[in-house]
């Protein structure tokens, strides 16, 4: 079975940096906690509903947009863009150090891989519940854990949006 | 033409006291340029009661670097002259006022805020501590012909860059203790590449203090393995204190890689350096700093 894109989520952690780590992955934990204590206290499903939804069409869009700058970012020749092919940074993946640009691939890349995996669960999970009875422990972490996901990639985007407009910026 | 070899030192010029209300490269740039604006023999200065100097030249280069000649001499001696050939004695032709003509050759380079002096190591030229002397007293000069007066008084510190483990392990008492650390500190990587920090300065200083009285030795041990063993956000150390004679002393990292001798030309005939030459490379390793 094809499980190369784990290279690729191994590669994403292995460029995470303490402040990285609590920007991107310590906030959503906490709002995937948060939102699975507010399920246990009576959370409307509607909104659950509509989150997910929500969501759908949320992901999709970032989705288009990641690939358009993975494509920016792999035939651009603007001196910048150029330049970052040889700025080395301080990450070391495969016994060598990653330039600027590989991180920047790196971190595109993961967001379009979780986006897509993220769409797939939203895309199967109503036609899953509806065929099968899950119990509501397990629906309750589920949910948590697709918010804390959601917030994962939009807290993502952000920084590669913003690493993207340093990168062209510099002068 | 003869070589020799000529050790040169590395120091700070200082203050005494007040160091937070003047600002030590205008203050010492205004006493040296006072100086050389005077006529050659107003710029003498008396050592001591057979030992007298004077600034000969002075020359700035890209405004941050100031190469001086002193020349100096000592008096009061005039021996009958004894010749290793003939082993015949004669008179000595000078009079009791004159003296050999030692020239030694500074380079005072102001940097990030501070006042670096290299100096020429030079046996019966003049000493950092007479240049610091001469500082002094052209400054007194100055507030009396200016009639302004400065709450300060030039010191030095010296750089020790051999064995600074060991030195430091000497260290009587460690006063602080200054870690220059990379502005990478602030940033990530597309920030770093971006250069939108260029104005914040080259490295971010980290000043560890002792209190008063106390000694930060073992700190400053620990930084300086750190420093040592790779650690890549570190780009040097600075360690001030105290050695075993209680004198100012400054540990710096950034100098263990200077070049502290330079092969100098000597004239044939007066068997003094060429000053040319000399200052030129003594130029190159303040350059490089």
């Amino acid at each position: 079975m094809y499980l190369e894109f784990f290279i690729l989520i191994s590669d994403y952690f292995k460029t995470l940096t303490k402040r990285i780590f609590l920007y991107e992955l310590l906030i959503p934990i906490i709002v995937g906690i948060t939102t699975y204590y507010y399920l246990q206290n009576g959370l409307d499903p509607k909104i659950c509903k509509k989150f997910g939804e929500s969501s759908l069409t949320l992901l999709g869009v970032l989705l288009g947009f990641s690939i358009t700058i993975i494509t920016i970012l792999t035939t651009g020749n603007s001196k910048n863009l150029v330049l970052i092919r040889s700025t080395e940074t301080e990450y070391i993946i495969g016994g060598k150090k990653i330039t600027l640009f590989d991180l920047l691939i790196i971190n595109f890349t993961y967001s379009v891989v979780i986006e897509i995996i993220l769409i797939i669960v939203l895309l199967l999970y109503p036609v899953f519940i509806s065929n099968v009875e899950i119990p509501l422990l397990v629906k309750f972490i589920g949910f948590s854990l697709l918010s804390g996901l959601v917030i994962h990639i939009l807290l993502l985007t952000m920084r590669n949006l913003t690493d993207f407009y340093l990168v062209l910026l510099k002068k | 033409m003869d070589i020799k070899k000529k050790k040169i030192s590395f120091n700070y010029i200082t203050f005494d006291y007040n160091s937070d209300i003047y600002d030590i490269t205008e203050e010492v740039q205004k006493i040296l340029e006072f100086a050389a604006e005077l006529e050659r023999k107003d710029r003498k200065l008396d050592l001591s009661i057979d030992k007298f100097c004077i600034l000969d030249s002075s020359e700035t280069i890209n405004e941050n670097i100031n190469q001086l000649i002193f020349k100096s001499a000592k008096h009061s001696y005039r021996a009958p002259l004894l010749d290793r050939q003939t082993i015949n004695e004669r008179d000595n032709p000078k009079t009791l006022s004159e003296g050999e003509t030692k020239k030694t050759h500074f380079i005072v380079k102001y940097k990030d805020g501070d006042a670096l002096l290299l100096a020429e190591k030079h046996r019966g030229g003049l000493a950092v501590l007479e240049f610091i002397m001469y500082l002094n007293s052209f400054k007194i000069l100055f507030e009396t012909t200016h009639g302004e007066e400065f709450d300060y008084k030039f010191s030095y510190e010296t750089i020790i860059k051999d064995n600074i483990d060991e030195e430091l392990e000497k260290m009587s008492r460690v006063q602080s203790t200054l870690i220059y650390v990379d502005k990478q500190l602030l940033g990530g990587n597309a920030l770093n590449f971006s250069e939108r920090l260029e104005t914040v300065q080259e490295s971010i200083i980290i000043d560890i203090r002792a209190s008063r009285a106390e000694s930060i030795k073992e700190t400053a041990k620990e930084l300086l393995a750190k420093f040592n063993g790779g650690e890549r956000r570190v780009n040097k150390i600075r360690i001030k204190g105290k050695n075993s004679t209680d004198n100012d002393v400054v540990l710096d990292t950034s100098y263990i890689e200077k070049r502290e001798h330079i092969d100098a030309y000597l004239n044939e005939d007066t068997g003094e350096v060429n000053s040319t030459f000399f200052m030129s490379e003594l130029s190159k390793i303040a350059h490089s700093m």
